[in-house]
């Protein structure tokens, strides 16, 4: 089979009354997952807990977490689904980039500034 | 109150993204509207892709729909 791969990014957000090892193990089964089949994890970031713009079922804040990958579009499919299951994650994103992305975001450069 | 004029030189194609709020408020009007262009003093081809940074922005909690959201 021919092998399609593409730049992918995966913005997660997790509800804050969730226990922190419990987002972490979530997010370390979904980078296995990924690398289990044959993607690659180009960016990991954490973005710790951030006061949403409005209130999304009745939560105030939450928690976001960045993943950049190179995968085949089925990856897409399974962790699409798994997130869609998981009661923990209020919302997600995936996008797709046009190349691959390894340098550190935006949002992470203004916290390291503030830090 | 920003009107946005002062941005058209500094904004770069690389700048507009939906993770990138500080360029994004500068495009939103204090109610959480998307400033025309003829206010923002952004090209065609820079108006679209900011329109399309916002709302996702607005999807994922980062930029608000608008300025009475319930609490």
């Amino acid at each position: 089979m021919s092998n399609i791969n593409k730049n992918y990014e995966l913005l997660l957000m997790f509800d804050v009354n969730q226990d922190d090892t419990e987002t972490t193990s979530t997010v370390e089964k979904y980078k296995s997952i990924i690398e289990a089949k044959g993607g690659s994890l180009d960016r990991h970031e954490d973005w710790g807990v951030i006061k949403m713009a409005y209130m999304i079922d009745k939560n105030n804040k939450a928690r976001y977490i960045l993943l950049n990958f190179q995968s085949e579009p089925d990856v897409i499919d399974e962790l699409g689904n798994l997130i869609k299951f998981n009661d923990s994650i209020i919302r997600h994103l995936f996008t797709v980039q046009s190349e691959k992305i390894t340098e550190p975001s935006i949002m992470m450069q203004s916290r390291e500034r503030t830090a | 109150m920003n009107t946005g004029k002062d941005n058209k030189k500094t904004l770069k194609a690389l700048d507009i993204d939906y993770k990138n709020i500080g360029v994004l408020k500068k495009f939103i009007s204090e109610s959480g509207k998307i400033s025309p262009r003829r206010v923002a003093g952004t090209t065609a081809k820079e108006q679209r892709q900011v329109n399309k940074a916002i709302k996702i922005a607005r999807y994922v909690a980062l930029l608000p729909f608008c300025d009475n959201h319930k609490r």
